[in-house]
């Protein structure tokens, strides 16, 4: 094939229209793939798509299952309490009284700790003495193979998803615009909390406006 | 008496050029701040007058297995007089991996040295976990 457009230039027109045609095919798949990615270049494998169920236990043992919110919004955060990012996130960050006043408003929010057992943060009463001393409500499911949090694209804690009421994922990424996790250092000059603005657009039933952002923090301890 | 013999044995060894674990070079002498995993050393020192902006660099080396968090905002938060008055709160060169310069603003009034003293916020990663830390520094500036 190559040798024989070398010699014929009707053969180099067609690479030619090969190579536009294949280029025409990226520009529209990058525009297809536009929805899962934002203007900085971060991306979710999950953004505008039906959220993985699962089902996992919390750190009493009790099994909870997504499909069982269906109707509700849903937020997902993964969390890991050894991690610095995640501590201050919870006592002076924008996590700091959030999942109270979301869930009164009728918000499930499932903290998902993906950390294989060994790895820093994983073990079991860490995780309920941190949810007592930093006033967490929600349940913290446990991930220990990393199945889910492979399957949602989790790598940072804190990692945040907002699922909407039809079961559709519309925001991955962080909590806030802040990368100290203390909300003293927005980018831009104002504290945004991007799951706060998602929840903000779900109830409103508008599209969510930021729909994907760059987690900061630690990464997730999968185990493999 | 064994253990002076060691720690000038350590000295001249560190004289010649200490290294951490990885081996990374460690700056010879005793840092600003430090931990196992980092520390902070004095950069070179700028020429520096009475009344003009002048400038002081703080080097954070992370040290063993860590890195540098590229993710993170670093800054250096000043202390009110008596310590001089810094300018905003420094501006961060990530030089590379394992090596961070902080740059601080500040204006003396009078010749001699002056006292810079602040928090700086840092965050050094390795493989298995992140650390924010927030050490005091404390650094005699020549003015003058």
């Amino acid at each position: 094939m190559s040798s024989h457009s070398v010699r014929d230039p009707a053969g180099r027109g067609q690479i030619v229209r090969m190579r536009t045609t294949m280029l025409l095919a990226f520009c529209a798949l990058v525009a297809a793939g536009s929805a899962s990615a934002d203007p900085a270049g971060a991306t979710s494998p999950v953004i505008g798509k039906p959220a993985p169920d699962f089902t996992l236990t919390d750190l009493t043992g009790k099994p909870v299952q997504l499909a069982a919110f269906k109707g509700k919004p849903v937020v997902l955060e993964w969390f890991n309490p050894g991690c610095p990012f995640v501590k201050r996130s919870h006592t002076v960050g924008s996590l700091v009284g959030t999942a109270q006043r979301r869930m009164k408003d009728g918000v499930v929010w499932l903290g998902i700790n993906s950390g294989a057992p060994g790895k820093q943060g994983a073990d079991v009463k860490m995780n309920a003495d941190a949810a007592r001393t930093w006033s967490i409500p929600n349940p913290i499911l446990r991930d220990e193979t990393g199945k889910v949090g492979k399957a949602y694209g989790a790598t940072n804690t804190p990692n945040m998803f907002v699922i909407d009421k039809t079961g559709t994922v519309v925001y991955a990424g962080a909590i806030d615009n802040s990368p100290d996790g203390e909300g003293q250092s927005p980018q831009g000059g104002k504290l945004v909390n991007y799951v706060d603005a998602a929840l903000d657009d779900v109830a409103a039933g508008r599209p969510v406006q930021t729909a994907v952002t760059r987690p900061y923090g630690c990464t997730v301890k999968y185990g493999s | 008496m064994a253990r002076d013999r060691i720690a000038i044995a350590l000295a001249v060894a560190c004289a010649a050029g200490c290294r951490s674990s990885d081996g990374t070079p460690a700056p010879a002498g005793p840092p600003l701040a430090g931990k196992s995993f980092y520390r902070i050393d004095a950069g070179p020192p700028a020429a520096c007058a009475p009344g003009a902006t002048c400038e002081a660099r703080l080097v954070l080396t992370a040290l063993g297995g860590y890195h540098v968090n590229r993710d993170y905002p670093f800054k250096f938060l000043g202390e009110p007089a008596p310590a001089v008055a810094v300018d905003g709160q420094g501006a961060f060169a990530i030089d590379d991996a394992r090596h961070l310069t902080m740059t601080v603003k500040f204006r003396p009034a009078a010749a001699g040295p002056a006292r810079l003293v602040g928090t700086f916020k840092l965050s050094v990663c390795s493989d298995d976990t992140c650390e924010i830390e927030t050490p005091r520094i404390e650094l005699a500036v020549p003015v003058g």
